[in-house]
């Protein structure tokens, strides 16, 4: 018997499976089109646009003014930092742009939807600082951020900045406060103590000097992805999974159903009858990437990136859901049951959709969460996808490429030796127990 | 055609076939009894290549399938005891597949699709999906999934399991119509009735080992040759029951109220002397039975369980 007879008849279960064409294809559509909607205002909406994201910075106070309160303590060149303090930040960020702006314009902007946030320095803000800065005083410092409701993502990455920002100035005057009380224990003249305070403050600027991990998209110099874009891939990849699990199950269904020892009677070898399954698995999952492709491009004009890298890139995807397949398949066998699998999908699926970036856009998550979410099988998908997008260069391409190899391969081979073993030995169990 | 020697399997500490005998003559349909864990599944499993013998071998026409199964595996036919089909595809897709896996393709496998699908009676009903067939369809098609390359031996493991009398009925004449064509078949079944119908010879296994074999009458007769006369009489009787104890060929005498029941190794004309002896005692008879051994208490008398425990 050909493999193409076996694979044949395994494509016809499943073209008649109306609940598979449910989950496999039409979930994910549907979810793909309610989400690119909903989240339409929190992506760069045109196509081959640069990413950016734009702000307003607002300062009530009158540096003049807050400098002369403090210019007893403290030298113009200590103070002068803090005041353009967010606006170095910002001219670091390559995809925020922002303007000065006064209070009333700026929430206009808001509201008009030409900004995703508006960043609001409160009066005194120089010289509260400054004051919160000193060993002695402490002054709190609020600063306001005015979020866009319909750029959500956009204003939450600016928070998001904002939030470390003040992390660290807080860092920074705790360091201060910390050292005066510790050095009022020792009995030492008040010049040393304030020597001691000033070399301290020093090394103290230095370390928390304000860096920030911003987790940045590397989005320079490249294309930017709509929400349609982000949510054809994200919902693709995590049906893959599902694809998968979906493929996996016929090896132990035919087990069951007896029609795998009737085969093995047949005399088809164990080999063909697994390779079969494999090629079936990797046929369910570029169905359902070319299913995706189509409708995304017909229905919403989806820009999936250069022709030749999409159809590479989606054979090595399908390459990786098969490995994946693979043990999900051994895993299935091993158990003697489909639970397993369904545990599976209500459970791990859902954690490797998050870490995958199905659910939350990834540039939002910190980089840790974005390292993890690069090996795995979904994760790399989604961005190998949208770097092709993108138009990234292929370098770029290598992160995701190596994690879905060595995804595909690593699982593919643990699963079959797996799937091997348990052939052998479950073949004689079911025999015990019908004997 | 068929010889099995010395055969064993082992499952952990388990042992499930501690050196099977059997051998199989071209154009016999034999049956394999036994009651549940007797090693019969582990037997067929063994003889349809689909586990391999601790010790032993089994030869098909005198080459061992151990060492070349594909010479046996290109002519059995396996008809399990589960419905192996898939559902979701119609009966010709399922005859389809099961002929391909058998190397049939083209006109070759069009026509034997056609043949078996009359023999088995499902023709009419081919481009349904299985899913839909009646339990009894279910059974015929998996019967005909395994007809289509003309197997020289054919194995039925419990084939009318859970099926009506009149699917059984056809089934049963299918297996009689394959077997004076000449083919072979080895039959398993916990319905008695099934294999004496069926069946030239029949082996009994039990704990792993055949306990018996033969002819369904060299058995009876191997067990005993007691005949039970049960009288049925229109009052209680247990007064007169004495009386029957001084029949010359009656072994012994059960009473209990109107019935009684009188054990002989010949019944030749004890019929006469019982009607006799009742009028002599006036004692009106309303019926009387004699009850041959069957298939089922030489089952019991040499496992001590009843087939279907």
């Amino acid at each position: 018997m050909s493999l193409k007879t076996i694979i044949l008849k395994d494509l016809k279960i499943v073209l008649s499976d109306k609940k598979a064409f449910i989950i496999l294809i039409a979930m994910p559509i549907i979810l793909f089109v309610i989400l690119s909607f909903a989240l339409q205002g929190s992506f760069s909406e045109e196509d081959g646009g640069v990413w950016d994201i734009d702000v307003a910075l607002v300062k009530l106070y009158d540096f003049e003014a807050d400098y002369e309160t403090m210019s007893k303590y403290v030298a113009i060149e200590d103070a002068e930092p803090l005041d353009t303090m967010i606006e170095d930040i910002f001219n670091d960020i390559s995809f925020i742009q922002y303007d000065i702006m006064t209070l009333d314009k700026s929430k206009d902007a808001l509201n008009k939807g030409d900004i995703a946030a508006v960043i609001v320095l409160p009066e005194h803000y120089v010289s509260d600082l400054l004051m919160s800065m000193s060993p002695t005083f402490r002054k709190p410092v609020t600063i306001e951020v005015l979020k866009s409701v319909d750029m959500t993502y956009s204003a939450s990455i600016v928070e998001t900045i904002m939030n470390q920002v003040s992390i660290q100035l807080s860092q920074g005057m705790i360091f201060n406060k910390v050292s005066q009380e510790v050095l009022s224990e020792y009995d030492v003249s008040d010049q040393v103590k304030q020597n001691v305070l000033d070399t301290l403050q020093d090394m103290g600027k230095s370390s928390t000097e304000l860096k920030l991990d911003v987790s940045d998209y590397k989005i320079d110099q490249l294309k930017t992805i709509n929400s349609s874009q982000y949510y054809s891939v994200a919902m693709m990849a995590m049906f893959l999974l599902f694809g998968a699990s979906y493929g996996a199950r016929f090896l132990l269904i035919e087990r069951k159903k007896f029609t795998l020892q009737r085969q093995h009677v047949a005399g088809i070898s164990p080999l063909k009858i697994i390779a079969g399954k494999l090629v079936l698995i990797f046929m369910i999952a570029v169905m359902q990437m070319v299913i995706m492709m189509i409708t995304s491009i017909l229905g919403f004009h989806v820009y999936w990136g250069n022709p030749i890298s999409v159809v590479l890139f989606t054979i090595l995807v399908g390459f990786a859901v098969t490995g994946f397949g693979t043990i999900l398949a051994s895993i299935s066998m091993k158990m003697d049951s489909l639970k397993a699998l369904n545990v599976l999908e209500s459970g791990m699926f859902q954690v490797l959709a998050l870490f995958g970036g199905s659910y939350f856009p990834l540039y939002l998550m910190p980089g840790w969460f974005q390292t993890i979410s690069k090996t795995l099988l979904n994760g790399a998908s989604l961005d190998g996808y949208h770097k092709i997008m993108m138009e990234a260069p292929i370098k770029d391409l290598i992160p995701s490429i190596t994690s879905l190899i060595i995804n595909g391969l690593g699982f593919m081979i643990i699963g079959i030796i797996i799937i091997r073993i348990e052939n052998r030995s479950t073949r004689t169990k079911e025999i015990e127990v019908t004997s | 055609m068929l010889s099995i020697q010395g055969l064993k399997k082992s499952y952990g500490e388990v042992k499930a076939v501690k050196g099977v005998d059997i051998s199989i003559e071209k154009g016999e349909i034999i049956g394999l009894l036994g009651p549940n864990g007797a090693g019969k599944s582990t037997t067929i499993s063994m003889i349809s290549t689909l586990l391999k013998p601790d010790a032993g071998d089994i030869f098909f026409k005198g080459e061992s399938i151990q060492k070349n199964p594909k010479s046996l595996q290109r002519v059995l036919g396996v008809v399990p005891q589960d419905i192996a089909l898939y559902p979701s595809l119609s009966g010709y897709e399922n005859l389809k597949f099961w002929g391909s896996a058998y190397g049939l393709k083209g006109a070759e496998l069009k026509k034997r699709i056609d043949e078996v699908s009359e023999i088995i009676g499902i023709k009419e009903r081919l481009k349904d999906r299985v899913e839909k067939y009646s339990g009894g369809m279910k059974r015929r098609i998996n019967i005909g999934a395994a007809l289509l390359h003309q197997p020289e031996l054919l194995i039925m493991d419990e084939p009318t399991v859970g099926i009506d009398p009149q699917s059984r009925n056809h089934i049963l004449e299918t297996i009689k119509e394959l077997n004076d064509r000449g083919m072979t078949i080895i039959y398993t079944s916990h319905y008695m009735e099934e294999v004496e119908f069926l069946c030239d010879r029949i082996y009994i296994m039990d704990e792993g080992v055949v306990i018996a074999n033969g002819t369904k009458d060299e058995l009876v007769e191997s067990v005993s040759k007691e005949r039970k006369v049960i009288v049925e009489f229109d009052e209680d009787a247990e007064d007169v029951c004495h009386a029957f104890e001084t029949l010359e060929q009656v072994d012994q005498v059960l009473c209990e109220k109107e019935k009684m029941t009188l054990l002989t190794t010949s019944s030749e004309g004890i019929m006469q002397k019982i009607i006799e002896l009742s009028a002599e005692k006036k004692k009106d008879i309303i019926s009387i039975d004699v009850e041959k051994p069957n298939l089922e208490s030489v089952f019991l008398q040499l496992t001590g369980k009843a087939l279907r425990d």
